[in-house]
């Protein structure tokens, strides 16, 4: 049986527009389960040492809003990319926690000015295939992003002002 | 709809994170706008500075903890200044910002005349009959010269 995710806005920023996807059967989107698994565990006390990690993508979504894609690098995850951006963290950034760096979070962009955000996880391993909290985020997002290639040069889906227009809707 | 969750998250973040990040970005784009200006490519800039093209990416990646003296190469390399404070700025901007009378010499837009400024102007100067009729005291007229180079007379 296939799942029906719905491509929706996320975040819109003068510089670059963030969507989302959503399977239909869910309350959330997957940008935002993402979130909120991270940000509410740390909200109820738990010692979350991925909370600074998560922030720091946040940021890196809000930094590519105002400045444009071209600021940084994402990483290459196959069809797909992710966050935060491919380069080393530096030693002397102390305020992330021991676990810092681990966590992905996939995304889409479509040049110009438009991002569609996946999910993500954590990556406890060097290979994506080997972690397992990360492993289904991967193969979603890489499907995503093939069929969203088909759909634009199908024309199925425009970008048009920045803006996705068409059929706003990928069947997995 | 848009999120639910993104901008209270992100509302947590430490506050030193972010301002790194930005201040780390803030001097990408610096140069990335030098880099434009004198079209000039990273690979360009790799060979100036005589480093591989990974590591002059990486130096720009937002994320590299730049050394002062890195940035002063990059300066040096680039011929502009990419970090200012904003003491040197006001500094600047007040040097810029007059200059005295008599090292301006006006150029009348309707005959190309020069205008010596020392001499006051009158309704026979040309292109200067809106001053004249201001300029009562013997003093050269106080000009502005605003960051686009242009002159104003200040009334």
């Amino acid at each position: 049986m296939k799942n029906i995710f719905l491509i929706e806005e996320f975040k819109f920023y003068e510089k670059t527009h963030f969507y989302t996807i959503r399977d239909e059967n869910k309350a959330d989107s997957e940008t935002d389960l993402f979130i909120k698994r991270f940000f509410e565990e740390n909200a109820s006390g738990f010692q979350n040492d991925y909370y600074d990690d998560l922030t720091l993508i946040l940021e890196w979504i809000r930094q590519i809003g105002k400045r444009g894609m071209k600021i940084c690098s994402l990483r290459h995850e196959n069809d797909a990319k992710a966050l935060p951006p491919d380069k080393i963290l530096p030693a002397d950034l102390l305020y992330l926690g021991r676990n810092r760096g681990k966590l992905r979070l996939y995304c889409i962009p479509l040049p110009p000015g438009v991002i569609i955000l996946c999910g993500g996880g954590l990556k406890t391993s060097q290979k994506v295939q080997e972690s397992p909290d990360l492993i289904a985020h991967f193969r979603l997002a890489n499907q995503i992003a093939k069929k969203i290639t088909e759909a634009l040069i199908s024309q199925e889906i425009t970008i048009e002002r920045g803006k996705l227009q068409g059929l706003m809707e990928i069947w997995i | 709809m848009a999120s639910k969750y993104f901008d209270k998250a992100l509302a947590g973040i430490k506050p030193e994170n972010r301002l790194f990040m930005q201040k780390n970005l803030d001097i990408t784009e610096q140069v990335f706008a030098i880099l434009k200006e004198k079209k000039l490519t990273q690979r360009d800039l790799a060979q100036l500075l005589g480093k591989s093209e990974p590591e002059v990416s990486r130096m720009l990646s937002g994320f590299q903890n730049l050394t002062l003296k890195t940035i002063v190469r990059l300066e040096m390399v680039l011929g502009q200044e990419i970090v200012t404070t904003p003491l040197r700025a006001k500094e600047k901007w007040e040097n810029e910002k007059e200059i005295p009378a008599l090292q301006i010499t006006f150029f009348s837009s309707t005959a190309f005349t020069p205008i010596d400024i020392y001499k006051q102007p009158t309704s026979e100067t040309p292109g200067m009959a809106a001053y004249s009729r201001e300029a009562t005291s013997p003093k050269p007229i106080p000009v502005k010269v605003t960051f686009d180079r242009k002159v104003q007379a200040l009334s």
